[in-house]
């Protein structure tokens, strides 16, 4: 560990000192790492699964193929990141296929069943633009330099996911119909997922260790304006309704809803007209959404077996 | 030296039936082996998630040009096939999804050698079309084959509980996959070797195969029918092959094609109502 | 714009604009154009994929097609070529540069 005090080191960090390994860290710097590392690496592991439900609905070859391009990335992407925690001190194997599915740290959005293409396209436009807008920040400020070169290719797949995801929600809104309504049922429930995906506003919430050093540079409430300010306009191009829009006087985006809402999961239906404090929303987190088990089996479902056997168990 | 063929139109209507349906089997199974890999995000190891997903990929796109050449053939007039299970030609091993990573690693190693021998076959077709893109096809099969070895060799060596469920998987699907390869002196392989579609026959295309499966069977110490003559070094195949029932336009004994779950996949492609193309 | 015609050099360095979907570095630079051929206003190019399973196909070409239409080149023809196939050997020495820089290996 860093023979530095947090002061210092934050100091050092403060003028674009790059940290590179675990004896710069402090006790405090590393904690904070960590949790943000293991955020991402869940969110990318857990949404390979997600996309793989939608994509055994795929309506033709080539567009199979394009998801399954998508959920080879997303493993990737986890692997990079949690080879990162390794180099952490973390146990890799454990964390993929030792952890309770409960202990995984990704988004309430995905332990939701995706259980159409159209839902993995418009989850392509607006979780990936998500994933994008969060990776960008620690591409562009985080002070962890390892973490940032990992971002060079992830950032890159994840715009081929978003070109996707937008290239596909055009074309069939494009086309009108029932693809259009598919779409707009989509976005319904999807798109204040995704809004919820950015965390507590920040005059609840506004300093916090990973800002402090620096592992990102924006808060919750600047990140949110980013992800709003594309998949607001993208979704008006399309025709599909959304509920926020760009309000002149105070030049933002805002949205059209009182924010936190309750979510029934069983229903896939937002109700506006039921806020709730941001306790009930974390404790909703907290139970988890019904496809977190799923999810998380459908990874470790054949570890133990296979592994007890070649070990020479039964 | 035989005439080449720019595209299916021109191939002679003796041996067009067969060309077809050797092209339909290949482009089916590729597709069926595709869906099967893109199944193991649960693989034991992350690295091995990825890499089904890559070689699922490989698959499909590889089904895609064969398909595109099914496609000519329905142009030049053959029937299109029905969108049912039944009329689905791929290798038999692939109509349920396996069961374990055993079963994954098993058919790794055989359906891909089977395949990859096929595509060997045709490095000098007459069908042109086919020729131009197989080499390509060939140089993406070299990282299937590495990673089924990796694999084995990993089974065989670890324990003696993973040498043997190895043994037992791989047996399961033994002879269906040396069928697969083509009956000895059928109408179709006269047809096919006749009109220079592929360059060796199905006891040959055998022998190809062997040589890929053997040694690893040899290192592992697998109890196979398959063996080294020490003196001349070639392969042998140490079993007669059943071919009751065998329907050799089909590749496969039954007719059942691949189960309900996996056959809704296939069946997206027609019922939907995207503007996707295909 | 009227409809111009590039020479071949000019439609290489427009294409060394467009970058691989997936890859920070350009179809050119990537080794994926294989041939450029103008003839009268038709201009001809010979791709090749570096995966039969490429998933951005229809991504490559519509970048070609947008940058190609940019210096007013209309009658555009893309052509898929597999013989001989896209190899690692064919990425330039630049586009290896850039992706040494990014820490990427191909
Ligand atoms: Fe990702
Ligand atoms: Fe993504």
């Amino acid at each position: 560990m860093a023979t530095l005090s947090d002061e210092a080191l934050k100091q050092k960090i403060e003028k674009g000192h790059l940290i590179e390994t675990t004896e710069e860290m402090t006790e405090g710097y590393k904690k904070a790492l960590i949790q943000i590392l293991l955020v991402q690496a869940d969110t990318e592991l857990m949404s390979a699964p997600s996309y793989y439900m939608a994509a055994r609905s795929a309506p033709s070859m080539n567009t199979r193929l394009s998801a399954y391009a998508v959920i080879q990335d997303e493993l990737g992407h986890a692997h990079i990141t949690y080879q990162l925690l390794e180099d952490l001190g973390m146990d890799k194997e454990y964390l993929i296929y030792g952890r309770k599915p409960h202990e995984f740290k990704n988004p309430y959005g995905f332990d939701q069943p995706l259980e159409t293409w159209v839902e993995l396209v418009v989850a392509n436009a607006y979780f990936d633009r998500a994933g994008i807008t969060l990776l960008g920040d620690p591409f562009e400020n985080t002070s962890y330099g390892p973490w940032k070169r990992s971002l060079v290719k992830i950032d890159k797949e994840e715009l081929f996911h978003l070109r996707h995801g937008e290239v596909w929600m055009k074309r069939l809104c494009e086309a009108g119909g029932q693809a259009k309504e598919e779409i707009q049922r989509a976005a319904d429930w999807m798109f204040p997922m995704g809004v919820e995906w950015f965390g507590m506003p920040d005059h609840l919430k506004r300093h916090t260790a990973q800002l402090e050093y620096k592992l990102k540079g924006k808060t919750n409430d600047e990140l949110r304006q980013i992800w709003l300010s594309a998949v607001v306009p993208l979704s008006e191009s399309c025709g599909i309704h959304v509920p926020a829009h760009f309000d002149e006087a105070q030049q933002e985006y805002v949205l059209d809803y009182e924010f936190p809402v309750d979510y029934d999961p069983s229903q896939k239906r937002w109700k506006f007209d039921s806020p709730v404090s941001w306790d009930q929303v974390f404790e909703r987190w907290k139970k988890r959404g019904p496809y977190n088990e799923i999810y998380v089996k459908s990874i470790q479902k054949h570890y133990k077996d296979f592994m007890a056997m070649l070990n020479g168990g039964n | 030296m035989s005439t080449n063929f720019e595209t299916v139109h021109d191939l002679p209507e003796s041996c067009q039936q067969a060309v077809y349906d050797l092209i339909l089997a290949v482009a089916d199974s590729k597709h069926l082996l595709g869906l099967r890999y893109g199944e193991w995000l649960g693989a034991p190891v992350l690295e091995s998630s990825i890499a089904a997903s890559a070689m699922a990929q490989d698959e499909f796109g590889h089904s895609r040009l064969f398909y595109s050449l099914v496609d000519d053939f329905v142009q030049a007039g053959l029937p299109q096939r029905q969108e049912v299970p039944s009329e689905y030609r791929n290798i038999e091993v692939l109509d349920q999804p396996f069961e374990s990573w055993t079963d994954f690693v098993a058919a790794n190693a055989l359906v891909d050698a089977a395949l990859l021998v096929q595509l060997e076959a045709f490095r000098n077709s007459s069908l042109m079309p086919l020729r131009r893109f197989v080499p390509k096809l060939i140089q993406e099969e070299v990282f299937h084959l590495q990673h089924a070895q990796g694999w084995m060799s990993l089974m065989t060596n670890t324990s003696e509980q993973s040498r043997s469920a190895l043994q037992q998987a791989i047996r399961k699907i033994w002879d269906p996959i040396l069928c697969w390869l083509g009956k000895p002196q059928s109408d179709s392989e006269k047809a096919l070797l006749g009109a220079g579609i592929q360059d060796i026959d199905s006891d040959g295309l055998r022998t190809r195969w062997m040589e890929q499966v053997g040694p690893l069977v040899e290192q592992g110490h697998l109890d196979l029918p398959v063996s080294n003559d020490t003196i001349t070094g070639e392969w042998i195949l140490g079993s007669s092959l059943n071919w009751d029932g065998w329907d050799e336009s089909f590749r496969r004994a039954s007719k059942t094609g691949p189960d309900a779950e996996t056959f809704a996949q296939i069946e997206c492609f027609s019922t939907h109502s995207y503007p996707v193309g295909t | 714009m009227l409809p111009t015609t590039l020479n071949e050099s000019q439609i290489w360095e427009a294409l060394k604009e467009v970058e691989d979907p997936e890859m920070p570095i350009s179809l050119v630079d990537m080794g994926m154009v294989f041939d450029v051929s103008v003839e009268g206003a038709n201009t001809k190019i010979q791709l090749g994929l570096t995966a039969t399973a490429c998933p951005a196909i229809d991504f490559i070409f519509y970048d070609i097609r947008e940058r190609l239409k940019k210096e007013g080149c209309e009658d555009i023809e893309i052509e898929l070529v597999w013989d001989p196939p896209w190899t690692k050997e064919r990425i330039s020495e630049e586009g290896r540069f850039i992706l040494s820089t990014w820490g990427l290996s191909v």
